[in-house]
């Protein structure tokens, strides 16, 4: 149940995890679950893998929606690579992003335990709150509502048919 | 080190004073280390000698390498791209993760091969992205540590005390934090650590580690629900390591392994790392007998 509190518990992100893989299938998307750590609050995670050209290079972007037990909120964890597997530093995810590192900083992905670049978490509930008209009672909503900010900021496509969702 | 088995919640406040002997003791507490250079990567013709410092178990290594970085310097290659390189640290063949606090590390790593000074290999070239966080500059350093003391008040308090402080109070905590200015920290902190009478933390900000082994979080409550009893460290390992054999594993906190009724929320507000958080290292082997 998701009062104006900008949170999400974790077994509502489970069910909305779900439902955003299976419209992923019947779209030929690329979302899938990734469950990880089975019957471990926080131990499953939504992924999407993609390829950008960024200057004559074929960059591989992985992301990874994982749920905050700290903060209950989703988190935003991603990598870049280059095709020889070298990660992209943080100045050119910055640059790549115009973003500025206090918006995205390296950190250790919670459950691989390997470096990843992360989304700050701490203002997602004030968001998420702003927009509670969108996701109202609905886990699904709020998670497309805030796929559909992350994807703006990462850049990646998110098909309209998510977003039409949000009007159910 | 000492640490009290009687915990009385309706005096917790009137403690602090008292217990200001423990969190002193455990600021200071220092581990000697020999910092090698790699011999792979020895460019000049005399070899370099180890370069021994003690280092304070509550900070991070990139804190304390600067002037290792420098001293190693001159003995690499010198065509090497540019000597501002990054360095890595390695012990017995492990990327040393640098933004574990160098006491956590040890206690996972170190103390079970007794012995001392801890020998460390520094190296210059290639830096294992794929396994360590990158180390560019002190803000990320800085970063990494205010982000875990707001999770660890998420935890506490909804986030409600570190959102209602005031930049300067941040800055004090990472500042008092860095330049081993401990009147300084815990006067910010302090607050941190406050809860009302009788019921302590919404959550207590703990993180268990195993070698080997993903690392284990999850929701602490520090008082138990159903008996309304404070919840024991023993309370904890039960619940989050089902079948854990006391005898045959080692529970090591700052080097000491904890009496296993303490009760969680003292140990929260006591022995807690600088960033509010409960790192304890669970080791499969014999229990020693030793806790000092």
């Amino acid at each position: 149940m998701i009062e104006f509190s900008g949170l999400l518990t974790w077994e509502d992100f489970q069910s909305a995890i779900s439902e955003v893989e299976k419209l992923s299938r019947t779209l030929g998307d690329n979302w899938g679950i990734n469950y990880y750590q089975q019957n471990t609050p926080g131990g499953s995670y939504l992924s999407y893998i993609r390829y950008i050209e960024l200057e004559n290079n074929l960059l591989k972007c992985e992301y990874h929606i994982i749920y905050s037990l700290s903060y209950s909120v989703p988190v935003m964890y991603f990598n870049i690579s280059y095709p020889n597997g070298k990660l992209l530093s943080v100045t050119e995810v910055c640059q790549y992003l115009k973003k500025s590192v206090s918006e995205v900083s390296q950190q250790e992905h919670p459950l691989l335990q390997v470096p990843f670049f992360c989304l700050h978490p701490c203002n997602t509930d004030e968001i998420m709150k702003s927009l509670s008209i969108a996701h109202h009672n609905s886990p699904l909503k709020y998670l497309v509502s805030w796929l559909s900010l992350v994807t703006q900021v990462l850049n990646i496509p998110l098909p309209n048919e998510y977003g039409v969702l949000l009007n159910h | 080190m000492y640490v009290g088995p009687l915990y009385h919640p309706e005096k917790s406040r009137l403690r602090m004073a008292d217990d200001r002997e423990i969190l002193r003791g455990i600021w200071e507490a220092k581990l000697p280390v020999s910092f090698q250079l790699a011999a792979d990567e020895v460019y000049t013709l005399n070899l370099p000698e180890p370069f021994y410092l003690m280092v304070p178990r509550l900070l991070y290594f990139p804190l304390v390498t600067e002037k290792i970085r420098k001293h190693f310097s001159q003995y690499i290659n010198p065509e090497s791209v540019n000597k501002e390189k990054e360095i890595w640290l390695e012990y017995n063949g492990l990327p040393i993760k640098w933004h574990y606090p160098i006491g956590l590390w040890f206690d996972m790593y170190v103390a079970s091969d007794l012995t001392l000074p801890w020998v460390i290999t520094v190296h210059f070239e290639d830096y294992p992205e794929s396994q360590i966080l990158h180390c560019i500059s002190k803000d990320i350093i800085r970063s990494h540590f205010m982000s875990s003391i707001k999770e660890a008040d998420a935890l506490k308090h909804k986030s409600n005390i570190i959102n209602t402080m005031q930049e300067k109070d941040h800055h004090q905590l990472w500042t008092g934090f860095q330049s081993d200015r401990f009147d300084q920290f815990w006067s910010v902190n302090k607050k941190l650590m406050e809860s009302n009478l009788g019921e302590g933390f919404r959550y207590i900000p703990i993180r268990f580690y195993t070698p080997d082994k993903p690392l284990l979080q999850r929701l602490v409550k520090p008082l138990d629900d159903t008996s309304g009893t404070w919840t024991t460290l023993q309370d904890v390992l039960l619940e989050l390591f089902p079948g854990i054999s006391f005898s045959q594993t080692r529970v090591i906190l700052h080097g000491i392994q904890p009496p296993m009724d303490s009760p969680i929320q003292w140990l929260s507000e006591h022995m807690s790392y600088p960033d509010n958080f409960l790192h304890i290292a669970v080791i499969a082997g014999k229990a020693n007998n030793s806790s000092d």
